[in-house]
């Protein structure tokens, strides 16, 4: 059974949150992986190589520097598995 | 420090409190109580390293080439050996770990790749590793065994 977008977005909000040790429950589709979680570009690298593991798709370095927020992590994943 | 070697068993010793303690790989403690039958509990979790309050601002410059150079150095190599591996000009890496210059993604994510490949390698050696030295101090200790 494909995956729905929530549990997409509960999976992605989980690995934003390891990627810098935080509790998950406090990640939103509105945190921002920079202002809010202290991301730095290898945080960046990290997070989308998981992301690319976890859902076995590539993600292009132009569209991953484009990704500011956990929602626009799930937006970005959500065209690519279409 | 007292580095000893025991048959193929390495470990060193350190004295605190005047009680001597061994310290020895991780991996080849849990291959050994594996061997031995023993089960160990599971290790203390890894301390939880604060965010870096300037990690994302241009003054993450320092932070961002400090962890590189850890992991560069986790994963075994050399400057050079890291920049051949990514495909970077070495002087480009050597510019990155000194905080003199901002790498793109993409840079990033070669050097990421090239360690993660390098790590595992390393990996890789030290199960091997492990288990030879867990089979030769078997050995050694109980002839019988070899046979």
């Amino acid at each position: 059974m494909p995956m729905t977008q929530e549990q997409l977005a509960d999976t992605v909000r989980r690995l934003a949150a390891e990627q810098v040790s935080v509790d998950p429950d406090g990640v939103t589709l509105e945190t921002d992986l920079f202002a809010d979680l202290n991301f730095d570009s290898l945080d960046v690298v990290d997070f989308t190589m998981k992301l690319e593991d976890e859902f076995a798709v590539t993600i292009d370095d132009e569209r991953a520097t484009g990704v500011r927020t956990v929602g626009q992590a799930v937006e970005l994943l959500m065209s690519l598995r279409r | 420090m007292r580095r000893t070697a025991l048959k193929t068993l390495d470990y060193r010793t350190v004295v605190l409190d005047g009680i001597p303690y061994a310290i020895l790989r991780e991996s080849l403690l849990q291959a050994l109580c594996r061997r031995a039958g023993v089960q160990l509990p599971p290790a203390p979790t890894a301390q939880v390293v604060p965010a870096d309050p300037l990690a994302g601002t241009d003054l993450d410059r320092a932070g961002l080439a400090r962890r590189l150079v850890d992991r560069r150095k986790r994963a075994g190599l050399t400057q050079a050996r890291l920049a051949r591996a990514a495909g970077i000009r070495v002087e480009t890496l050597n510019r990155i770990e000194r905080g003199r210059h901002t790498p793109d993604f993409a840079t990033v994510r070669k050097l990421v790749v090239a360690m993660q490949r390098a790590e595992a390698s390393v990996r890789n050696a030290t199960a091997r590793a492990d288990a030879a030295a867990v089979k030769e101090y078997s050995n050694a200790n109980d002839p019988g065994a070899a046979r």
